[in-house]
């Protein structure tokens, strides 16, 4: 333990001067009062019997200075800021894990749940010792270092000013692995937790971890002292609150009918009983608006579009909503570019109705008339779509999507070539690439000649035999060029004829224009986005990000727009739709394999910062509860009793204190507050003459 | 408490004080009030209906004795003679006005409380005295505390009241409670045997009953009057705290619990128990007072239960 930095020689000086002061005003204080009597003879008579406890009221006296100097010391030493320091001269490795999940915004707790625990985490890093360092790391979905290791905590704590809630849903998992790896090889590590509990998974943090449990919780975090600050229930009490929150979001323009879209919205009220209203923008202008009863509304309805962006707002009809990260959700309709489509080699009728069915720019070019430069003009602008049918230019040229079917060489590495019919099993498997989504090839005869392809380190295959390999169609990101190939002939195989060729070649040019004939769905917050492409500058709700960005995080609510050059590549609407984020009564991440009881199941968050020895602790309580109460007895003995009880007394205080996780110095005045207490109630009491 | 000797004569002080007051018309008032009061309780009761038990020369037969040479012949009863010759003489009750010696303490003890309880006394003697002499009767007012230095011999008349007061402001204030000293002072002066009135704490730690004993076998009609505090009846201490005898000057330092408080209220209470069944198996009329009481309603009992005026 130290305190505030000071040598013990000056500690010593201090204790002693304040020993000094102490006993002269102690010696003041003992002077009795002198009471004049006229009934001597009386107070003889009764004194008498006393006469044997004359001893025990300097023993007494005794007692009680030496309780009181302990007082003294105790208050004096709380004055100096006693920090635990209890590791040694290498101190601690205290990662400071902070979430900044949605939920902590929510304002049931005054003035937010961030601005509460804050405020605490701050009081709390004061007491760190100068040989410790410490990290800070804020999460959302995803962990985040914000500051690395170091040993001034009065950095870690400027920065925690600058922290705010994302709208971003928590998963406590990751975060904790992230900090099991950052505190890996590091001495005595331990973790700061900062949560309200909300989020995935769903459980109670029971600490210290057991090591049996580590494996089975799938967080192997034993060793590590875990410390959380979190909400405390009683500081969440009013009825009069009401959540409502999206959970789902997604708005698709008609085939028929490009002015209106279909809107799907599944909204759930997880708290209160008011009802709420939907209103629906569209490019910031209001479109409608809905009534939203139930506690889980979910209906698809008619939007008129005539724009890009799509904003729904939920708006409570009586009480206060106390999380507004929820009440907004956001979709955008990706820009679409115009499919110039230039089909190089032999004629094909099904690929061409195929490609027409697009709606794009189709240029035809024969294998004899092929030149790069060829592609430079699909009706004026340059072709954004190469497919080489049978046929392999000499060089790959400058278009940024190209797709190959079944080319007699290059730019491919074919593994094997095949004379037998085998079906191609493979497809993507449960999660498939866009460009085979809905697309079934189990059906699909080969004959001729056709290739499998071996597959570089980024390649992705797109059609297999089997699971384990035989890749006949792959996809390859080559320089910021999309290049696609099918191992077979398209005249030497029934592909064409089944209704899933269309699809492909639809989900095909889809995919390379940046357009989908899905649901034009909001992102949830905190999912990573792959733009597909590099832009110069992102757009997001709470800032402008500039340089080459490929994939980002949205972390709020809100539109996000990509440009290169200028001009925009990339949009999409960003809204959070969790709903364990926003469900106020989920319980704690749980790290523990024990099942938790019902009755434990707290209403809102309380997690526990350490298992308290409260059956030792009530031993000592008890204990010293029945020294002070046989401290009645007369004599010697009901002095040493009392000392003893009073001891214990304060000492349980300062253990108590200090195992609910507070500061040395406020045990430390708690306990002189306990001691100077029942001293002061028990001096009178514990003895007579 | 500042040093025994400095608060004896701050107390001191403070009791001569009143005493010196004592002759304000005010006060005078208030005795003549008193009188008035008692008057009406006590209405054709006076004087020519007090008689003694000593034998004399009044008009009422009492008893027959021998003949002893010397003896008033007038007084043979020459029937008697007739019947058993035999010569016996006719005793008869003496009438006379017995005087009323009022005794009060002034010692250190009595300095205490609030008023002081010397004040309390002296004001309740002085009413009984005063009653007295308009009454027409023989009266004194002496202070004690030991024996009796300045003795006033009893005198009849309202004026005389003056000079009690005077006396008893060059009286000597202070000193230890002996109660013995004080009736062996007065009856070993052989006196006009009458009525004793003393008022006093009774706090002797040799005891009050050999005192009232001598009084009695002077044949002195007795009257006990205590006089205590109301810090006497509840101390008001708790704590550490140290006892000074205010008369001896001895110390204790003591612990005053609740439980120590309570033992002291029954010791007091046994006490006075103890005095006040003495004084009813020898038909002492006994009174308590707490100092600072109103005096009229302990004059008029005094006067229906007292005996002095009867």
């Amino acid at each position: 333990m130290t305190f505030s930095g000071m040598s013990v020689q000056v500690i010593m000086r201090a204790a002693g001067l304040v020993a000094l002061v102490y006993g002269l005003v102690y010696l003041l204080r003992i002077r009795e009062r002198r009471i004049p009597v006229t009934q001597w003879f009386l107070w003889e008579r009764i004194l008498r019997a006393g006469e044997s406890s004359l001893w025990a009221r300097i023993l007494r006296r005794i007692f009680s200075y030496l309780l009181q100097l302990l007082v003294a010391f105790a208050l004096l030493a709380a004055l100096m800021e006693p920090r635990a320091t209890g590791e040694g001269p290498r101190g601690r490795s205290l990662l400071i894990l902070v979430d900044l999940s949605a939920s902590m915004g929510s304002t049931d707790v005054k003035p937010s749940r961030w601005d509460v625990l804050r405020g605490e985490l701050s009081a709390r890093l004061e007491g760190l010792g100068p040989g410790d360092s410490a990290a800070l790391v804020v999460y959302g979905l995803r962990p985040r270092v914000v500051e690395g290791w170091t040993g001034n905590i009065k950095k870690i704590i400027s920065r925690l000013d600058t922290l705010h809630p994302t709208d971003e849903p928590a998963d406590h998992g990751r975060a904790l692995r992230f900090a099991r790896t950052m505190l890996s090889g590091r001495t005595h590590p331990e973790i700061g937790w900062v949560t309200d509990g909300q989020g995935h998974p769903k459980g109670v943090v029971w600490l210290p971890v057991p090591p049996e449990c580590s494996e089975q919780s799938g967080m192997p975090i034993s060793g590590i002292t875990i410390k959380a600050l979190t909400i405390k229930k009683k500081l969440v009490k009013s009825n009069s609150y009401t959540d409502h929150g999206f959970v789902r979001f997604s708005v698709r323009p008609r085939p028929d009918d490009p002015d209106t879209a279909d809107a799907y919205v599944r909204i759930r009220r997880f708290r209160g009983t008011a009802r709420a209203y939907m209103d629906l923008y569209v490019d910031g202008n209001w479109r409608t608006r809905m009534d939203i009863t139930g506690d889980d509304f979910e209906r698809i309805f008619p939007v008129p579009l005539g724009g890009s962006t799509i904003q729904a707002t939920l708006s409570s009809a009586g009480g206060m909503d106390v999380m507004s990260s929820n009440d907004e959700a956001f979709a955008a309709a990706p820009p679409v570019s115009q499919p110039r489509i230039a089909l190089v080699g032999e004629e094909n009728f099904f690929l061409e109705a195929a490609l027409l069915l697009t709606g794009g720019f189709l240029k035809r070019i024969p294998a004899d008339e092929y030149t790069p430069s060829a592609l430079a003009d699909c009706g004026g602008d340059p072709c954004n779509i190469a497919v080489f049918n049978e046929f392999s230019p000499p060089t790959v040229p400058d278009v940024p999507n190209q797709v190959y079917i079944h080319p007699p060489s290059g730019p491919f590495d074919v593994a094997r070539r095949h004379r037998e019919n085998l079906q191609i099993l493979w497809t993507g498997g449960k999660r498939p690439h866009p460009i085979m989504k809905g697309v079934r090839m189990d059906d699909v005869n080969l004959w001729g000649t056709w290739y499998s392809f071996r597959l570089a380190p980024t390649d992705r295959p797109l059609m297999q035999i089997d699971e384990r390999g035989t890749v006949v169609s792959m996809l390859r990101m080559d320089s910021g060029r999309r290049l696609v190939s099918l191992g077979f002939s398209l005249r030497e195989s029934d592909f064409v004829l089944l209704p899933y060729f269309p699809v492909w070649i639809l989900n095909l040019i889809s995919w390379f224009t940046g357009s989908s004939p899905d649901l034009i769905a909001s992102t949830p917050t905190g999912t990573l986005v792959d733009m597909g492409t590099a832009a110069d500058t992102l757009d997001t709700p709470k800032n402008v990000i500039r340089g080459r960005i490929e994939t980002f995080v949205p972390s709020w609510r809100g539109i996000y727009r990509a440009y290169s050059n200028g001009s925009e590549t990339f949009a999409m609407g960003a809204s959070l739709l969790d709903a364990r984020e926003g469900d106020p009564h989920t319980g704690q991440p749980e790290i523990s394999c024990r099942k938790v009881p019902y009755w434990e199941k707290p209403a809102v968050i309380k997690a526990r910062t350490s298992s308290l020895p409260w059956l030792r602790l009530l031993m000592v309580f008890v204990g010293a509860l029945g020294l002070l109460v046989m401290g009645r007895l007369r004599g010697a003995l009901g002095s040493a009793l009392v000392l003893t009880g009073l001891a214990f007394a304060g000492a349980g205080t300062v253990a108590l204190v200090l195992l609910l996780g507070y500061s040395p110095w406020l045990a430390l005045t708690a306990g002189a507050f306990v001691v100077s207490w029942f001293e002061w109630i028990s001096y009178h009491r514990r003895m007579t003459v | 408490m500042k040093s025994l000797t400095s608060h004896r004569r701050q107390l001191e002080a403070r009791v001569r004080k009143e005493f010196e007051h004592a002759m304000d018309p005010e006060f005078l008032r208030t005795l003549e009030r008193l009188f008035l009061v008692s008057k009406q309780v006590l209405s054709g009761r006076f004087r020519a209906e007090r008689r003694t038990r000593k034998r004399g020369s009044g008009v009422e037969f009492a008893d027959h004795r021998e003949y002893v040479p010397g003896d008033d012949v007038r007084a043979v009863d020459w029937n008697l003679y007739g019947r058993l010759e035999k010569l016996f003489v006719r005793m008869y009750e003496e009438e006379e006005d017995l005087p009323v010696y009022v005794l009060f303490d002034v010692s250190h003890s009595m300095l205490e409380g609030s008023p002081p309880k010397a004040i309390h006394a002296f004001r309740i003697g002085a009413a009984i005295a005063y009653i007295a002499l308009a009454s027409m009767d023989r009266a004194t007012l002496m202070p004690f505390a030991g024996k009796i230095d300045a003795y006033m011999p009893p005198a009849r008349g309202k004026s005389r009241i003056f000079r009690l007061f005077q006396s008893v402001r060059t009286a000597r204030v202070g000193g230890q409670t002996t109660l013995q000293e004080t009736a062996k002072s007065l009856v070993y002066r052989r006196p006009q045997r009458g009525h004793v009135v003393i008022i006093s704490d009774f706090f002797d730690p040799d005891g009050f009953e050999e005192a009232l004993r001598i009084f009695r076998y002077g044949r002195h009609h007795v009257v006990a009057v205590q006089v205590l505090d109301k810090r006497e009846l509840n101390p008001f201490m708790a704590g550490d705290v140290e006892l000074v005898e205010v008369e001896s000057g001895r110390r204790i330092s003591v612990t005053a619990t609740a439980s120590l408080i309570e033992r002291y209220r029954q010791e007091l209470k046994r006490y006075t128990k103890s005095l006040e069944s003495y004084c009813r198996q020898h038909a002492i009329p006994y009174f308590l007072t707490v100092s600072g009481d109103d005096l009229d309603m302990l004059i008029l009992d005094f006067m229906r239960k007292g005996g002095v005026f009867t």
